[in-house]
């Protein structure tokens, strides 16, 4: 069981912040996410990523237990 | 006086409020093409009276109120003003911005700017409509929160106006300003000019509030194309994906995820990069659970504030250095009270930053046994009597008035005390974004993102570059702070120039062109020190990306391209800089607590601490300066700030005091030398 965050607008726009669901990889859960929410896949696969805390590319492979997190670019001040 | 350029209404108002004298401030057609407006032009204003300024809090200290000249001509989000005087936070120049409707107001009246010396006996308001100016007695006033006083004034300008409701700006204090908490703030609407204290020196005038109101208009020097590109300005902002989807959204409060992701995120008095509760105060539970409505200044598109309950109201919503400072900062995960706290601390007439880091130097102070104040993190019943008790100067709350630098000094923990020059610092956590470490190191109002530079933009939120090398730092912020400097000067709020990184490599992270500009970045800097050292040789227009300096050329008929709007904001910054050496600031105090920089963040790992020395000597090369901080000769030149009074002024002994001096005050006072 991996767990999904999605924080940022994207959380905004497809309505789900988390979502828990086995995987075994980030594109295959972008595909996942897309499915849940209706959302293209292709808002999900442009975020940044960070698995279990460390920021990751898009080809990690993801294992059991672990946390993916999904991030918009941001800025503010 | 007028003015030949477009964009300014040509006068500058002086008020005495020793004297009740109303004159017009002399400034030139040559004053205005090389200080522009905003910060500059005041810091200007000020450096021509610096030697008569007593003491941050004398009646000699200017309180000098600036507009911009894109501030009424309808560019996106070009109603902001400023105010700057001596802060009695940290002793040097200080400058503070702030949203809302006052510096269109004054422009309306027929003012670029406001300046105000002296001190009144008694409470006084001030009324400006056009070129009638009046003051009235504030005694009624005195005491009230900002929110009354705002509700009061607009029905005594009702009054006078036979019961209609009169369209005007207002800037006011409450009890923290009356009372010299060194970090009080102006307050204007739901905005605030939070930093340095600048309400403490209205305050030391006794001066309650201004108001502002008019029927003159701003004109542009080519007023069609202007409405051109302001048209295509806002449509590009609206399709940013910071500027027309992250802000509006989200506000400032959506960084507090990225933060904690990136380790940025102050935790337990900036102890720490992460804060384990940070999903119960972070932007999306406050846009999912409590916004009520999105809000803007006049003329922005980006509508970065929130608005949330509190006792039932409508109010202004934290962000994010609230959101961060009084949540993880202080061990705090309850959103509801951080709203509430954000709302008195406005009442009060507070700036958020400061009152925050104060008090989680306190906490940690009396954790380490250093002062037995009673404060601990994670307790939050006292607080919201401890603000009240700040800013009316009883019991601990008057000592926490002072705050972290004074208090360190008295109390000892020099090195957690998070300040630079004496302003806290905001909720950027800057082991993990070193950039920006140099630029609260180097900001010259203090511990300030925002007048650093704002490297962590490129440092892990909008762009990934690598935030723990020191390449390229020093130029990047540099070229930041220059360009920052004229945007706000230009009377332009600074959220504007996120839209200075092209969308797509923000939009696309994963892609390879953002991927390679990520890697490219750190070997960027002579490329950037070419920009910085001549500014000159970018005589364009940056297409698309960068609208500013078409929007001052077509507003104020300047002939202005990037290069020459770059040297601007750096004449900007070197002549602040010239001012705070004045007041005996050199390279020792452009400097972290050793919380930054000899702590790692991460246990064993030395990168995650801010190598300041190595990206000091590139930065002052950079900029001009001698390996003392002080700006040479040749740079003043070249931004022919060489003939100025200031540059030719002796360093003075430095104006900020702390606890010895008042002690030493105290015991001359009771005739104990």
């Amino acid at each position: 069981m991996v767990t999904i965050k999605i924080y940022g607008t994207l959380r905004l726009k497809c309505g789900m912040g988390q979502l828990e669901t086995y995987t075994d990889s980030i594109k295959d859960a972008c595909r996942l996410l897309a499915l849940a929410t209706g959302t293209p896949e292709k808002e999900f696969r442009r975020c940044k990523f960070a698995v279990n805390g460390k920021r990751v590319g898009l080809g990690t492979k993801l294992s059991d237990g672990d946390e993916l997190v999904l991030l918009a670019p941001s800025g503010g001040g | 006086m007028s003015t030949n350029y477009g964009g300014y209404m040509g006068k500058v108002a002086l008020v005495d409020l020793a004297t009740g004298r109303i004159s017009e401030y002399p400034w030139t057609d040559e004053e205005r093409r090389l200080f522009i407006g905003g910060k500059t032009m005041a810091a200007k204003i000020i450096s021509d009276h610096l030697s008569e300024i007593v003491s941050p809090l004398d009646p000699s200290n200017l309180l000098v109120v600036t507009t911009g000249p894109l501030t009424g001509t309808g560019a996106p989000s070009s109603s902001r003003f400023n105010i700057s005087t001596i802060s009695p936070l940290t002793g040097i120049l200080t400058s503070s911005n702030c949203g809302g409707n006052f510096g269109y107001y004054l422009k309306k009246a027929g003012y670029d700017a406001l300046i105000i010396t002296g001190r009144s006996e008694t409470p006084v308001w001030l009324q400006i409509h056009n070129d009638t100016f009046r003051l009235h007695p504030a005694d009624d006033m005195w005491g009230m929160l900002t929110g009354h006083v705002q509700e009061h004034l607009d029905e005594k300008l009702a009054e006078g106006a036979n019961g209609r409701k009169v369209k005007n700006g207002k800037i006011v204090i409450g009890p923290a300003g009356e009372n010299l908490v060194r970090y009080a703030s102006v307050v204007s609407n739901e905005r605030l000019a939070g930093r340095g204290g600048v309400g403490a020196v209205m305050g030391s005038k006794n001066l309650k509030a201004v108001t502002v109101s008019g029927n003159k208009m701003v004109q542009a020097k080519k007023p069609e194309q202007m409405l051109k590109l302001n048209q295509k300005w806002f449509k590009y902002l609206h399709g940013h994906p910071l500027t027309g989807d992250q802000m509006p959204r989200l506000g400032t409060a959506g960084l507090v995820s990225a933060m904690q992701f990136n380790g940025q995120l102050s935790t337990k008095n900036y102890k720490y990069g992460q804060y384990e509760d940070y999903e119960k105060v972070n932007g999306e539970t406050l846009a999912e659970k409590y916004n009520i409505v999105n809000k803007g200044c006049l003329t922005c598109p980006i509508k970065c504030a929130r608005t949330v309950e509190v006792n039932g109201k409508a109010v202004k919503g934290p962000e994010l250095e609230t959101l961060g400072l009084l949540g993880g900062g202080i061990l705090n995960n309850d959103i509801e009270l951080i709203f509430k706290w954000n709302f008195e601390l406005d009442e009060l007439g507070m700036d958020t930053i400061s009152a925050a880091n104060t008090l989680s130097y306190a906490m940690e102070a009396n954790e380490q046994g250093l002062w037995d104040n009673g404060l601990e993190f994670g307790r939050t019943e006292t607080i919201s009597q401890l603000w009240d008790d700040i800013a009316h100067r009883r019991g601990v709350g008057n000592e926490l008035a002072e705050g972290s630098r004074w208090l360190s000094e008295k109390y000892g923990g020099k090195d957690f005390a998070v300040h630079a020059k004496g302003m806290e610092l905001a909720a950027y956590e800057p082991r993990r974004a070193v950039g920006l470490g140099l630029g609260y190191a180097t900001s010259n109002r203090g511990g300030c993102h925002l007048n650093g530079g704002y490297m962590v933009i490129m440092e892990g939120l909008g762009l990934a570059m690598d935030a723990q090398t020191p390449h390229a730092k020093a130029d990047g912020t540099v070229m930041f702070q220059d360009l920052m400097e004229c945007i706000s000067a230009t009377g332009q709020c600074l959220f504007t120039s996120y839209a200075f990184f092209p969308f797509f490599l923000l939009k696309y992270p994963q892609a390879w062109y953002t991927k390679a500009v990520n890697k490219i970045l750190p070997m960027a800097g002579p490329v950037m020190r070419i920009i910085n050292k001549y500014p000159e040789i970018a005589c364009i227009h940056l297409p698309v990306i960068f609208n500013q300096s078409k929007a001052m050329e077509l507003a104020t008929g300047m002939n202005m391209k990037f290069g020459t709007y770059i040297k601007a904001g750096k004449r900007g910054y070197v002549l602040e800089r010239l001012i705070n050496t004045k007041l005996g600031i050199t390279a020792a105090d452009d400097k972290l607590p050793k919380r930054f920089t000899d702590t790692p963040q991460v246990e064993g790992d030395d990168s995650t601490k801010v190598p300041l020395e190595t990206m000091k000597k590139v930065y002052y090369d950079a900029r001009g300066f001698d390996q003392n901080g002080l700006p040479k000769e040749k740079i003043l030149k070249k931004l022919k700030l060489d003939n100025l009074a200031v540059a030719k002024m002796p360093v003075r002994q430095p104006l900020w005091e702390g606890p010895a001096a008042a002690e030493k005050k105290e015991a001359c006072a009771d005739g104990n030398h």
